[in-house]
């Protein structure tokens, strides 16, 4: 029974808040997720032992922060009942549910949280305009179109993707955008923009059959010409004229190795160069949360249990301020 | 207008010295002498000094300034360091005249001008080269209204804790019983008030604004680490006091440090730690 009234009590609420007061305090002055060799270089061999060997160096996710937390969670839980329940039954006076709805919330960011820590799936995909990639509910995702807005002074004003989402050849979304701020739901998905990059797109043609589509490569492509494998490597800027570029291309095949670097017109095996140009990638993240919608709930839960605590203070302070001698 | 918003601050100020000299002096009608100090428990009967409606214009001029600035941006101007600094003023500017108003918390003159000087040194501090005052749009990812009430709720939330760090620390440093009763009572009741909107703006907002940016509500990052600290420093308070009552000394130092810890979480991360917020 004492060991219950304990674990309930707000003395051990303080004393675990003041302990993870103290030490997400020190969690922020030491570089969190780095290697081990920083911190055996970077600080005293005892101190960077001691990090290391209590992980604190990946404070978050380590025993110094779970336990505590964990322990924080089971008295705020059993706090919760118990002042709820106290409430319910109080036959005299107002019954103040602010705090325990408060709680309540807090609660439901936790089981939010832990939700959200061990189910959350993330991917990263960059994709130039005309590209597809299959999403994991086997929905194909298409690139239609990229923009990238600048402000008169050339800051970044907005990215735009505009993507197609297709499910078995029938269209679920026709056309959307995919903006920072503004992420696409698609089925138990999110999609946020995260980046942008121009990278170069080698145009190459093939001179026998000069009506045909061209051969488009982005950097780090390979391909395949009969017996020779094709990897374009890389983008050099000529210093003659400036400004211009020329490809730097790697091949491989039965007569050996060769590095070639090529411009516009040029031949690389049997094929021309028919352009080299710039090429817009866009960086979209996909996210799924399972744990999202109850933090969402949870913020409800806080917001109405610190606005209800907060005109159960006032009307107390009111009724304080009426108890109060008047000023002479 | 900053720049009149900050002379009518200084004026103010000069002001708020003469008057706190003359009621120690001689107490004006309406007030109620309390020891050392001016303290009216239910209302100053008297309307409010000019060093007050200086207060209150100096405010209407920052958040006016504001909404130009906003005009000019064509977005909310609560993005960078310079705007939010001046917001942060001009909210304590007209928090402070309507505590000189309101009837519910105990008015201290000493408070008032305590708050002046702080409301003089953002002021300043957005003037400084610390924070670029080019009027210029948002980047995409600041350009959300979830930002803007993250912002907003979070400095309006921290002037009430520069009340409650004043107050705090006249008690720290008062000798006189019931003047350190009365000190006591703003300290708690403007953290009571403080509290809920800065756990909306700092805590909810900002993890709704950063899940439809970034798509996580909550990445450790050392300003969010650093606003989940003054939370929880602020949360100690309010239940500390549950346990040991208003008079333990404790809860008067856990109250400055909380205040202290916003300081670090607007400044000290901004400029020692890096991360997603370092936006200046």
């Amino acid at each position: 029974m004492r060991f219950y009234q304990n674990l309930k009590s707000i003395k051990l609420a303080v004393g675990l808040l003041v302990y993870l007061t103290i030490t997400g305090t020190l969690a922020t002055l030491i570089p969190q997720g780095l290697d081990p060799v920083y911190y055996n270089s970077n600080y005293p061999k005892f101190v960077a032992t001691l990090i290391l060997e209590t992980h604190f160096h990946r404070f978050f996710t380590s025993i110094l922060f779970l336990a505590p937390a964990i322990l924080f969670f089971i008295n705020l839980t059993l706090c919760t009942v118990d002042r709820f329940w106290k409430e319910l039954k109080k036959k005299r006076g107002p019954k103040r549910f602010g705090p325990d709805i408060l709680h309540f919330g807090l609660i439901l960011l936790t089981i939010g949280a832990i939700v959200s820590f061990s189910g959350r799936q993330e991917g990263y995909v960059e994709l130039a305009v005309g590209d597809k990639v299959e999403l994991p509910d086997g929905k194909l995702l298409k690139l239609v179109d990229f923009k990238y807005l600048v402000y008169s002074d050339g800051r970044p004003q907005d990215w735009i993707s505009t993507v197609q989402v297709t499910e078995g050849g029938k269209t679920v979304i026709e056309k959307a955008d995919i903006r920072v701020n503004h992420p696409l739901q698609v089925g138990g998905l999110k999609l946020y923009q995260v980046s942008h990059k121009v990278s170069t797109e080698l145009l190459l043609q093939d001179p026998q059959d000069p009506r045909g589509k061209p051969i488009h490569l982005v950097q780090g492509d390979r391909i395949t010409r009969g017996s020779t494998s094709l990897f374009f490597m890389a983008v050099e800027k000529k210093t003659q004229p400036a400004g211009e570029v020329r490809v730097v291309i790697h091949t491989s095949g039965p007569t050996g190795t060769r590095v070639i670097r090529a411009e516009k017109g040029d031949r690389v095996l049997d094929l021309t160069v028919q352009e080299i140009r710039p090429l817009d990638i866009t960086g979209l993240e996909a996210v799924k949360d399972p744990g999202i919608t109850l933090v969402f709930v949870s913020f409800i839960f806080i917001t109405l249990g610190l606005v209800m605590t907060f005109a159960e203070r006032l009307k107390n302070l009111s009724k304080t301020e009426k108890r109060s001698p008047k000023p002479r | 207008m900053a720049t009149l918003a900050f002379l009518f601050l200084i004026l103010s100020a000069i002001l708020q010295v003469v008057e706190l000299y003359r009621t120690k002096a001689a107490p004006s009608p309406g007030t109620r002498v309390e020891s050392s100090d001016t303290v009216s428990r239910r209302k100053p009967r008297a309307k409010p000094p000019i060093a007050s409606y200086l207060l209150l214009s100096s405010g209407i001029l920052g958040l006016g300034f504001l909404i130009f600035r906003s005009h000019q941006i064509r977005f909310a101007a609560l993005t960078n360091t310079f705007e939010s600094l001046v917001f942060y003023s001009a909210f304590l500017s007209i928090l402070l005249f309507f505590y000189r108003l309101q009837r519910r918390i105990p008015f201290l003159p000493m408070v008032q001008f305590g708050g002046t000087i702080i409301a003089i040194i953002l002021l300043a501090l957005a003037s400084s080269p610390i924070a670029p005052k080019e009027a210029l749009p948002p980047i995409p990812a600041l350009r959300s209204y979830w930002l803007v009430l993250h912002v907003a709720f979070s400095f309006i939330g921290e002037a009430f804790f520069v009340v409650s760090f004043v107050a705090a620390l006249g008690l720290v440093l008062s000798k006189d019983s019931s003047r350190k009763e009365v000190l006591d009572r703003i300290t708690y009741t403007s953290i009571a008030i403080g509290y809920p909107i800065f756990t909306a703006g700092a805590l909810i907002f900002g993890a709704v604004w950063a899940e439809k940016a970034w798509g996580r509500y909550w990445n450790w990052d050392p300003k969010e680490t650093w606003a989940l600290i003054t939370w929880l420093v602020y949360t100690v308070y309010l239940h500390l006091r549950l346990i040991r009552g208003k008079k333990d000394p404790l809860t008067t130092w856990i109250a400055i440090v909380g205040f202290l810890c916003t300081l670090f979480t607007f400044f000290g991360v901004n400029y020692l730690l890096s991360g997603l917020h370092s936006y200046r």
